[in-house]
């Protein structure tokens, strides 16, 4: 620790580090920078913004075990906003940053490259970059610049410098940030760490609104620049803008004089279906709705736009509820960015061990804005959308030239949406399958299959029983001549018996014809009832060559079932047909006596798959109506498992 | 509603199986022409 006295107003002046090269007079804001025993002033440090950071100078914490303390601060103005990059002193005097932005931290540490980098323009958002062997994906380009520092700091910084910045996320909530303010570019690599997480202590004591310890949602209210309008800023310190639904101006609501940033003129004046200001509980937490948006996009010249409400919760933070074509959808950005592989049909996104299928890819713009806003919002800003899914979850990615932000949506019944907010008016009837919708029949399949596995074993044993249980008796056997003395004539059997439960009866009949035919009426007879089953048979078999080749049709054996029939003595009566001047013809007719059967068998199976059938079938079509709507309409044929 | 349907459909079907194979019905058996006693029936064949 070294101390001096200020050059300007002569106050001490510590420097806790020894790296530190560059400090900010507490008392006279004198840019004092340290040179070997001299602090050089180099003038006055500009004013900080006010911003809602609850951390300060002084500010211990806890990393990975090892304490640290606040000694100074950057901050700086990007896109969204304030972002304050707090240099930490470790208690082993190694150093750091804490990077905080819109509530997100980041600790990371000054590191040096093992590969070159490529040059800031040459990056582009979304895409994959090697860091130190890992892969990294860009999220955010920026030039931000710096509007003011404090405390002690290991680099020269000065109010409106510009710091050309990459952030790159990986898997594990890896977190790096490229500054090409310097060249080479520095490069600083850490991790995505939670607020609570630090153990933070000495914070500010004095709270910026909204943060203020079990504090309600601060509504403040002012006049609209633009029309005068009454509006009411409910997240003050964690919002940027705010959209007047009367005059379409988008106001700065971090600046004292409401400055209007732009304006729009909208064709509709769309009326959220939850009004803002709204309060309802989802996933267990209350929030409020804060803002609300529509964008549009364009498939062959065919215009489809979509609803979102930005929802708010001091301690959750921000999540959207999104609406297309009625179906709703609980949106919050990702903890760390997916993995996506693949393009088009076979493109793949994996993220906390669920793989999701991409859906659709398109250009949307913002068409309409109202409400209040963390990011500086403007109708008309584009971007690229990437969507993939695994209902109930869908993965987006939006894409603009600086930025890739990764966002999961869960699927949320509208019936779940108008209780929780205690809406009057009716939610948008659903139109179509959502793209995350769940299809019913996913969560009936495992019930399916397994009622399916238990029939089709009962069925199984049913028929083993069968196979083992059935006597399979000859009964009897006995041959007859057919020929032109026995026509119209009826032959008789000798009576056999048949015992037992009513079963079935095989006839088998053999046999000698060739090129012939025969037709046999058969007629098995009760003897004492004299009840009878008569059945007609006709068998033929002809065989020759023809042009050296050896054929055959018919058959000159055949087959008979008679089902049911009851014990009893019986007698088996024939009369017989054959052609005119045909030779004679013997037949052997055997008698069996119940005979396992699997006709029964595979009637039942097919039974058994009907409902099977018709469930694949209507899950099937679901799918094949969810796709319709992606950029693959004949896809999802495959999306079905077997049951 | 096609659960419900698939365990009714189904328990009948088990039940029609088992009453079948224990009784000998057959759908695949063969035309059958059952006669009142004493008057054995005959099929009328033309080729």
């Amino acid at each position: 620790m070294k101390t001096a006295n200020c050059p300007s107003c002569g106050a001490t002046i510590t420097f806790q580090s020894v790296v530190s090269i560059l400090t900010v007079c507490d008392y006279c804001k004198s840019t004092l920078i340290r040179h070997d025993l001299e602090l050089e002033n180099i003038g006055k440090m500009a004013e900080l913004l006010p911003d809602p950071s609850p951390i300060q100078l002084g500010t211990e914490g806890v990393y990975r075990k090892t304490r640290f303390t606040v000694v100074g601060r950057i901050q700086l103005r990007y896109g969204q906003g304030i972002w304050n990059e707090w240099y930490l002193l470790f208690e082993n005097q190694r150093s750091g940053w804490l990077g905080e932005t819109l509530g997100n931290y980041a600790v990371t540490a000054l590191i040096q490259p093992s590969e070159p980098l490529p040059p800031f323009a040459e990056l582009r958002a979304g895409q994959n970059l090697a860091l130190k062997g890992r892969a990294f994906q860009v999220t955010h380009i920026e030039t931000a610049r710096c509007i003011a520092g404090e405390g002690e700091l290991p680099i020269r910084v000065g109010p409106g410098y510009d710091a050309p910045v990459v952030d790159l996320q990986a898997a594990g909530q890896v977190f790096a940030t490229l500054d090409y303010s310097e060249d080479p570019p520095l490069v600083f690599l850490g991790e995505q760490v939670r607020f609570d997480d630090l153990k933070l202590s000495r914070l500010r004591e004095v709270m910026p609104v909204g943060w203020e310890p079990d504090a309600g949602i601060q509504a403040q209210s002012f006049q609209c620049p633009g029309c005068g309008s009454s509006l009411s800023i409910r997240a003050k310190g964690h919002t940027e803008t705010l959209a007047c639904g009367t005059c379409g101006s988008i106001i700065d609501i971090t600046d004292d004089n409401f400055r209007i940033l732009s304006r729009f003129n909208a064709r509709i004046k769309h009326q959220p279906a939850i009004p803002l200001g709204s309060r309802g509980p989802l996933a267990e937490v209350e929030y409020e709705v804060i803002g609300y948006l529509r964008r549009t996009m364009r498939v062959e010249g065919i215009e489809y736009d979509w609803s979102e409400h930005l929802l708010f919760h001091r301690e959750q933070g921000f999540r959207w509820l999104v609406e297309y074509n009625g179906h709703w959808s609980l949106v919050q950005t990702t903890i760390e960015p997916p993995l996506a592989t693949g393009y088009g049909a076979a493109g793949r996104a994996h993220y906390q061990d669920r793989q999701y299928r991409h859906f659709q890819t398109c250009q949307a713009e913002v068409s309409y804005v109202l409400g209040e806003f963390y990011w500086r919002v403007r109708v008309g800003e584009p971007c690229e959308i990437r969507d993939y899914i695994a209902p109930p979850w869908q993965l987006s990615l939006e894409l603009t030239p600086k930025e890739a932000v990764w966002s999961q949506a869960e699927y949320i019944e509208p019936e779940t949406i108008q209780t929780a907010f205690q809406l009057d008016e009716p939610l948008p009837t659903r139109i179509g399958i959502g793209a995350n919708q769940p299809s019913p029949y996913e969560a009936q399949r495992p019930k399916f299959r397994r009622l399916f596995w238990l029939f089709l074993g009962l069925l199984a044993l049913g028929q083993l029983a069968t196979l083992i249980l059935s006597v399979d008796r000859k009964v009897h056997q006995q041959t007859f001549v057919f020929n032109a003395d026995t026509k119209d004539k009826t032959l008789d059997s000798e009576p056999f018996a048949l015992s037992g439960r009513p079963s079935n009866l095989v006839i088998k009949t053999q046999s000698n014809l060739n090129n012939n035919w025969i037709y046999l009426d058969l007629a098995l007879i009760e003897r004492d009832s004299g009840v009878s089953h008569a059945i007609g048979r006709e068998l033929s078999y002809y065989a020759g060559v023809d042009d050296g080749e050896r054929w055959s049709e018919g058959n000159a054996s055949d087959e008979a079932v008679l089902p049911a029939i009851p014990a009893g003595l019986y007698s088996l009566s024939i009369e017989a047909e054959l052609p005119p001047g045909a030779p004679t013809v013997t037949c052997t007719f055997t008698i069996l006596r119940d005979v396992p059967s699997w006709a029964n068998f595979f009637l039942a199976l097919l039974g058994l798959l009907i409902v099977p059938i018709i469930f694949r079938w209507r899950a099937w079509a679901f799918e094949r109506a969810r796709w319709a709507e992606s950029d693959y309409s004949t896809a999802g044929k495959d999306s079905d498992d077997d049951d | 509603m096609l659960y419900r349907s698939y365990l009714l459909s189904g328990i009948l079907i088990l039940a029609l199986f088992a009453t079948g194979q224990y009784r000998g019905w057959s759908l695949f058996s063969a035309s059958e022409t059952k006669s009142a006693p004493g008057s054995a029936a005959r099929g009328i064949y033309h080729k």
